[in-house]
């Protein structure tokens, strides 16, 4: 009986230990997707005229990427790290000790300003959003559905225009771990650029996104519906932007 | 070499004056007796040398936690347990709010925590899943201080906690458990206990969740943490053991373990564990005992992609280990025990370079002889070699433990070699920070070594029972990480490296009492000294100097169906200063104090009928908030309430 068990035991033991070296139940996972299966675009819908869906490949720090409506271009553009010539009095680097809300000035850099091309009516840069000498506003909305018919229904004084700033737009985390932050001095929407918050409070960062649509009026006066669907790529990596657009609203 | 020569004077004094003393006077036997069983000194304790004896006995410094305490204590989870129990026990937060354990001077990487005495796979930032470590089916857990590697190898170089499951003591045994808290925090469990003949089967389940909540609420205060991430565990054991005949036993297990960490909302990370493992243990006859197992976990991480719905697992650690071991018993009731290990280890994370994979096996032989020399005298010795097939490296290790005992005092002493081989992620980690920087790996790292030196002694006089202690450990070649570095890459790094020599010294010293009428109290100090590591990227805090723990119970049986249990914890921590990173580039350190603090927790329980089982506690009844919610402060924003019921249907 006693030699019985041990036999026993001693098969189970080898042909467990045989059958699994490298782990089981691999198949309770799903293969992770490329990212380079990511196709960066505007997208007509044809089934609902005036609808876009803008894909975009918005992980780098380091650049700016504008949009024009009128023909669906994206034009990328490097952020300048350094001063060839004259300087503006404005351009450059600014670095920030950032606790919680409070930001500290360190250090700054000159640069040559931000090149922009000649058309375009808002920038992206990672979940950052400039206008064009536009404005913006957020909603209660989470869907396109839900807007009234026209956007006259919301006052015009409840948008914003672009602000000049110093500590939204980041260009530096390489020293994120000790809360200090290289920003890009920029315009920059900040109605717009809050539909995503990055909390780097606690290294590496966290993620939120307001879900709420954002009605971003043009230098010309017309006014696009705007709706972050998603940040990610389908394998999670942050900075891919999926973004509905409805113009003219 | 002068510390070591001191513990050996100290030593030599203690004995001198141990052997000088009076026998017990006035007491007898039974008397003793009593005193023992009040503060479980003939609880069987096996963690100290792999072999079952009894507290009082053991020569290796042990603390135990019995299955009363965890009862009376009723924690909420191990670092509840640990926190309330262990003055030094200190659990941070770290990078991506992962928990770090520091227990007197030594974090989660030089503490090896073992369940039922197998390793458990898969960690995260050198520290256990501690949420894996499920109380629900815990009868008691054994704490060891200091190095222990010459039973267990790697990663015991500041001690050992294990973990010891439930069996079943009666036919049939059903309970169910509850509990809340704020943030809507829940935990529910059952366990069902089967002991029919041949066999004993103890079944559990548990379900834990606890909502996101935002613990700094000043949007300007510099909080190193500003929310407490959510989460939700579900954990599922059972332990078959089957005895066909008198002196054969054979233990079968399984277990399956879920973590659902609300971290970042749209991606939570997923944390998952598969084990299961086959013991058998045969009693040739009473002075020969042999012991094989095998022993399977699996300890997994996923990332759910809400938006695509997309469960995909980036890391997976597998250990497949084979153990024998043979005891054989001389006549004295000296004891030799031999033992093999055979472990294969096999990593794939998303650290690694992608689609990259690493294994490697590890040998170990141990032998330990555990010597009576006389009625008084106890000497257990161990040494063990351990063999890694990465690196083709081995290490020697080695133990001495004295135990010297009269009726009411004990001593037990020693020397306890340790080390921490590096692993495969520290050795071959090549890891992308979202483009910021890298953390590269270190094939050339040294295992991490440490000496301890320890001395304890314990006095038992009518209610009373006192125990002090201390230790000193010197670590070598500790494994940390680098400041930011700058070469020829595209990105600036960090990497692994080994740090020059560092000191820990730690003292101990513990008061408790039993007195009539249900009364009971305890007391302990510790005193720590780390000698802090040089300021690196880690959010590394060190143990703070002081920390003092108090507990106070009343036990009243009111009638034979109705007793209650009223008890008072608190503990204190003092500050701690150290050096942080401030500049990165170039790196400069900054003086960084946290300040001390004390917490109180109030907990009333009801048993009726011994069946029902209800408690309410209020912790930190005293409201503390911290000012600043730094990597050490504690998680808590004030006086909270728990209720639980737990019932023994069967």
């Amino acid at each position: 009986m006693t030699l019985n068990s041990l036999r026993i035991f001693l098969i189970m033991a080898i042909a467990g230990a045989l059958s699994s070296c490298d782990g089981i139940f691999s198949d309770i996972y799903d293969p992770a997707p490329d990212d380079d299966a990511f196709e960066q675009g505007i997208i007509t819908r044809s089934d609902s005229p005036g609808r876009y869906t803008l894909m975009l490949d918005a992980r780098s720090y380091n650049e700016w990427h504008f949009i024009h409506l009128s023909d669906l271009s994206i034009t990328t553009v490097a952020i300048p790290d350094s001063l060839s010539g004259e300087w503006d009095g404005r351009s450059g680097w600014s670095y920030h000790l950032v606790e919680g809300t409070k930001y500290t000035p360190l250090s700054s850099r000159k640069t040559d300003p931000q090149p922009e091309p000649d058309e375009w009516d808002f920038a992206l840069h990672h979940f950052d959003v400039r206008t064009n000498g536009g404005a913006a506003l957020a909603t209660t909305y989470t869907a396109f559905s839900e807007l009234p018919a026209t956007s006259a229904s919301f006052p015009a004084d409840d948008f914003q225009s672009d602000v000049w700033t110093n500590n939204q737009v980041i260009t530096d985390l390489e020293g994120m771990m000790a809360y200090h932050i290289g920003y890009q001095n920029s315009y920059a929407n900040l109605v717009l650029s809050d539909w995503v918050t990055m909390d780097f409070s606690n290294p590496p960062p966290t993620y939120s996104a307001t879900g709420k649509v954002y009605l971003m009026r043009l230098a010309d006066g017309t006014v696009a519906a705007m709706l972050l669907r998603n940040y990610m790529s389908n394998a999670g990596t942050k900075g891919f932007l999926t973004i509905e657009i409805k113009y003219p609203y | 070499m002068r510390q070591p020569l001191l513990i050996s004077f100290i030593i030599s004094c203690l004995c001198a004056w141990a052997n000088n003393s009076p026998e017990p006077a006035g007491y007898t036997r039974e008397q003793l007796d009593s005193i023992e069983r009040v503060f479980n000194l003939n609880e069987i304790v096996i963690t100290g040398t792999r072999t079952p004896k009894a507290l009082k006995d053991v020569p290796v410094p042990t603390r135990l936690i019995t299955e009363a305490d965890l009862r009376q204590i009723d924690a909420t989870n191990i670092q509840d347990l640990l926190q309330q129990e262990i003055p030094g026990v200190e659990f941070t937060y770290a990078m991506g709010q992962q928990i770090n354990m520091n227990l007197s001077g030594f974090s989660g990487q030089g503490i090896l925590i073992l369940l039922d005495g197998e390793r458990l796979a898969g960690e995260t930032l050198e520290n256990t899943d501690f949420s894996r470590l499920d109380l629900n089916g815990i009868s008691r857990v054994e704490i060891i201080r200091g190095a222990a590697s010459a039973l267990y190898g790697s990663n015991a170089t500041g001690g050992v906690i294990n973990l010891i499951s439930k069996e079943a003591d009666k036919p049939l045994r059903l309970n169910v458990n509850a509990r809340a808290a704020d943030h809507h925090e829940w935990r529910g469990g059952a366990q069902l206990g089967i002991q029919y003949q041949k066999v004993n089967n103890m079944a559990e389940i548990s379900h834990s969740r606890i909502s996101t909540y935002t613990v700094c609420l000043d949007t300007k205060d510099q909080c190193d943490f500003r929310n407490v991430y959510g989460h939700r565990t579900w954990n599922v054991r059972d332990r078959l053991i089957y005895r066909p005949v008198d002196n054969v036993a054979i233990t079968a297990r399984a277990g399956y373990y879920f973590k659902e960490r609300l971290y970042n909302v749209d991606t939570p990370d997923r944390y998952r564990d598969f084990s299961a493992g086959l013991r058998g243990e045969w009693t040739i006859n009473p002075s020969n005992v042999v012991e094989a197992s095998y022993a399977f976990d699996q300890y997994d991480k996923s990332d759910l992609i809400r938006e695509s719905g997309l469960d995909v697992r980036d890391y997976s650690n597998v250990q497949n280990t084979v153990r024998a071991m043979y005891t054989h018993i001389f006549p004295g009731q000296n004891m030799l025990s031999v033992g093999v290990d055979l472990t294969r280890d096999y990593l794939l994370t998303y650290q690694f370079v992608e689609g990259e994979t690493h294994h490697q096996y590890t040998a170990d032989a141990f032998l330990q002889y555990d010597h009576h020399i006389d009625s008084h005298w106890e000497a257990v010795g161990a040494v063990r070699w351990d063999y890694f097939s990465d690196g083709a490296d081995n290490q020697l290790t080695a133990k001495l433990n004295l135990r010297y005992n009269t009726g009411l005092f004990t001593m037990r002493g020693g020397y306890s070699g340790g080390f921490r081989a590096p692993t495969l992620k520290e050795k071959y980690m090549m890891y992308n920070m979202a483009d910021v920087f890298e953390v590269h790996g270190n094939p050339d790292l040294k295992a991490e070594k440490s000496h301890n030196f320890n001395l304890y002694g314990e006095y038992t006089v009518n209610s009373y029972y006192f125990a002090v202690g201390a230790n000193y450990s010197s670590i070598h070649n500790r494994i940390t990480t680098s400041g930011m570095r700058y070469g020829n890459g595209a990105e600036p790094y960090l990497d692994y490296l080994n740090v020059k020599r560092l000191k820990v010294v730690g003292v101990e010293a513990t008061v408790r009492a039993r007195w009539g009428w249900g009364l009971s109290a305890s007391l302990s100090y510790n005193y720590t000294h780390e000698q802090c590591p040089d300021a690196t990227a880690n959010q590394y805090c060190p143990a703070r100097p002081h920390a003092l723990n108090f507990r106070g119970g009343w036990t009243w049986n009111w009638s034979k169906s109705y007793r209650t249990d009223l008890s008072v914890s608190g503990r204190f921590l003092s500050q701690v200063s150290y050096m942080s990173m401030y500049m990165y580039a170039p790196f400069e350190e900054k003086p960084v104090t946290n300040p001390a603090y004390t917490l109180w927790k109030v907990q009333l329980q009801q048993h009726i009928i011994d069946r029902f089982h209800v408690s309410v506690a209020v912790d930190n009844v005293f409201n503390y908030g911290p000012a600043v919610y730094s990597y050490n402060a504690p998680v808590t924003m004030g006086a909270s309430l728990q209720v639980g019921l737990s019932i023994d249907i069967l």
